[in-house]
């Protein structure tokens, strides 16, 4: 007997299911059905066809589940390495309407910019405890504060501020660009809260910075870079007690948040002494056409220049990608020419996608990196 | 150089403190005993824990508060307080450059063991590339303790009356006591302190009950290590001079989760870094014991030898000191 044959799903198919067996095997079973390697994503209801939509890089981006003869149950396998996170939704077909749906048997959920997805947890996948409130720790405050510029106009910019703050103490700064995404879908604060409470980066101060124009600003615009390294850099040294050495001061970002961050610090290399770059949409047009969209092509420009003349930007470059994520390849692209420039690189892949849950996993390898707390020197 | 007359080191203390098999240990005459908890910053109830617990052993604790001096000294002094400051970035500045010398060291020592050529022509630069991570140790500590020779000389610290009346006052507390307890916690401002406040001499004569950060500091030199840091291990490196009231050992609390004890190799080089002292490890609910001569453990002290196997003696005598030990002029 094949290992597939084995699973529940098959069981059901063997045994010639009625309309009980399937009510039974709906009661008996969390969904997806996580047996081993192997998770079967399931739906029940009247469909001409039901789709699995994914964010599966290498594979069909939806696919045809099967129908269990006979029934309204429809079902699909399919093989997820250890420690996956897959974000999805059904596609229901009824006839020529076709709609893209939450998994009805699934409560678990994420909210990203662009919507709800349910989430399967491959075997393995647990949250990180250290992304959760944990009321033992002490939180940072968040306050606002706005940023005049010249050439963006004035800015709001919330800025937290670590438990114990005291303002006769100097700290690293942190710049987090998209940054009410980074809070709101990535719980940052609460990290930050709970990454200093272990002591594993040292108190620090961050700017969570969003963009008003989020491509034009962060498509390699020499304003936005501008903007980061001296209308904002300059309002919070004055707003609040910030280190002045380039390797007390970070730049965060994500997917073209990432492309924006790396463009500043070429724009204005050794200014930020710390990047953090999550699955960053480093396309470029070197070696064939890219199938993007125009807006982009300012980053392609930038990339292909970076890949000819890779510069050294910045001391400690963290980089991490997905590998279900389409930028897998230009992320590992980049990542010998960051090395090749003299630049201190780390670089992580996850199994997962291009979403803020990966980025929020990510964050305490990357800034425990990149700003390494005192937890050595503890010893309790 | 002077050592404690009895001591017991106690494993990590991650939950509730406790004191009791220790203080059993010192068999100690009447009196308060001294405590030192800096190294949480005294912010935290580790006091009023240590209170509790020599409370329920009979003793009164007559704490230091050597955070709180400190901050008054540097509140009275400015001059000082600045002096120190640029002290610390100093030593900042000493430590960014050893890290840098040193992960070069460790780098080529590897490469070379891992190529593969006959031992008789390895062997040669094998024992160069050792000797070159021994030589930034000790560079770097010989650095470390000439930057706070510097600082004592240039603000004439000693005589500073802001020091003289914390010191004084410390030292009728220590004369008082019939022990003094060290708590764990942030190792670097343990040392710092006590350096400052030079208190390595009133300390001496004292049995000593500690753990951890604070046992580190009395020891004649200081490891930081963390193999499993999430941003990756760091590689282990010399805090400086310990005040050497603990003689011969090195000591490395939470073993089983702070260092990789499969790792032979880094195993063996952390216990020649530190020789001729020996590396005692220890985790929860250990407890060593020094009486004045050897130091024993009624289970045995786990050691790592030569060759980074973790072996378990019932006793060890210390090894000679080391040769032109700067603790004494850095605990003065």
């Amino acid at each position: 007997m094949s290992a597939a044959s084995e699973l529940a799903i098959q069981e059901l198919l063997l045994s010639g299911p009625t309309g009980e067996a399937v009510d039974a095997f709906i009661e008996a079973h969390d969904f997806p059905i996580r047996e081993g390697p192997h998770t079967t994503f399931v739906y029940r209801g009247e469909a001409t066809s039901v789709l699995l939509g994914h964010w599966l890089f290498g594979t069909s981006a939806a696919r045809e589940m099967e129908r269990v003869p006979d029934s309204d149950l429809w079902f699909l396998t399919l093989d997820l390495p250890a420690e996956s996170r897959v974000e999805y939704r059904f596609q229901r077909v009824r006839g020529a309407d076709a709609e893209w749906i939450l998994d009805p048997l699934n409560e678990r959920t994420v909210r990203d910019p662009f919507g709800v997805w349910s989430v399967c947890h491959g075997e393995g996948y647990e949250r990180p405890e250290w992304t959760e409130d944990d009321p033992q720790v002490g939180r940072g405050e968040l306050s606002v504060t706005h940023v005049r510029s010249r050439a963006l106009g004035t800015r709001p910019v919330s800025v937290y501020t670590p438990f114990g703050f005291r303002n006769r103490r100097r700290y690293p700064l942190l710049v987090v660009l998209d940054g009410e995404d980074y809070l709101r879908h990535a719980a940052c604060r609460t990290v930050l809260d709970n990454l200093i409470h272990r002591r594993e980066i040292p108190p620090l101060i961050a700017a969570f910075v969003t963009p008003e124009k989020r491509i034009r600003e962060y498509a390699d615009n020499p304003a936005h870079a501008a903007f980061l390294t001296s209308d904002l850099v300059s309002h919070l040294q004055t707003e609040f007690p910030i280190r002045l050495r380039p390797d007390d001061r970070g730049l965060v970002g994500a997917g073209l948040g990432a492309v924006a961050a790396l463009t500043a610090a070429w724009r204005y290399p050794g200014f930020f002494g710390k990047l953090l770059l999550s699955s960053g949409s480093f396309t470029f047009t070197d070696v064939g056409p890219s199938t993007r969209t125009a807006l982009l092509d300012p980053v392609v420009d930038f990339v292909n220049a970076y890949r000819a003349d890779p510069r050294r930007v910045s001391s400690r470059v963290f980089v991490s990608c997905g590998i279900y994520e389409p930028l897998i390849y230009e992320n590992r692209s980049l990542v010998p020419l960051l090395r090749e420039s003299g630049m201190e690189v780390r670089y992580v892949e996850a199994p997962d996608g291009h979403n803020w849950e990966n980025w929020r996993d990510r964050l305490r390898v990357g800034l425990s990196w990149l700003f390494p707390g005192p937890l050595w020197l503890y010893y309790r | 150089m002077a050592t404690a007359p009895r001591a017991a080191v106690l494993g990590p203390q991650p939950g509730r403190i406790s004191l009791g098999p220790g203080l059993e240990a010192l068999d100690l005459p009447p009196g308060p005993v001294a405590a030192i908890t800096v190294g949480w910053r005294e912010t935290e109830p580790v006091l009023k824990e240590v209170e509790q617990e020599l409370g329920q052993c009979g003793r009164e604790a007559a704490p230091l508060h050597i955070g709180e001096r400190v901050g008054r000294v540097f509140e009275r002094d400015a001059p000082l307080a600045e002096a120190h400051r640029a002290l610390q970035e100093g030593l900042l500045a000493e430590e960014r450059l050893y890290g840098a010398r040193l992960r070069r060291a460790v780098e080529t020592a590897h490469e070379v063991v891992r190529l593969s050529v006959a031992e008789r022509y390895r062997d040669p630069y094998a024992a160069q590339a050792w000797q070159a991570i021994l030589d930034a140790d000790r560079f770097h500590v010989a650095r470390h303790a000439e930057l706070w020779q510097e600082f004592r000389e240039a603000v004439g610290l000693a005589e500073r009356p802001a020091i003289r009346a914390e010191k004084e006052e410390l030292e009728r507390l220590l004369a008082g006591a019939a022990a003094v307890v060290l708590t764990g916690g942030h190792v670097a401002v343990i040392r710092n302190r006590l350096l400052l406040l030079g208190l390595a001499d009133a300390l001496a004569p004292l049995p000593v009950l500690a753990w951890s950060a604070g046992a580190m500091v009395l020891t004649p030199r200081v490891v930081l290590f963390h193999d499993r840091l999430p941003g990756g291990a760091a590689r282990p490196e010399i805090l400086g001079d310990g005040l050497s009231l603990l003689p011969g050992i090195a000591l490395f609390p939470d073993a089983a989760i702070r260092l990789d004890l499969g790792d032979r190799q880094s195993l063996a080089e952390l216990s020649g870094r530190v020789d001729p002292d020996r590396a005692v490890l220890l985790d929860a609910g250990d407890m060593v014991h020094w009486d004045g001569r050897a130091w024993s453990a009624p289970d045995g002290i786990r050691l790592l030898s030569g060759d980074g196997e973790v072996e378990t003696v019932p006793s060890f005598v210390p090894r000679a000191a080391r040769a032109g030990s700067l603790a004494d002029g850095a605990a003065t």
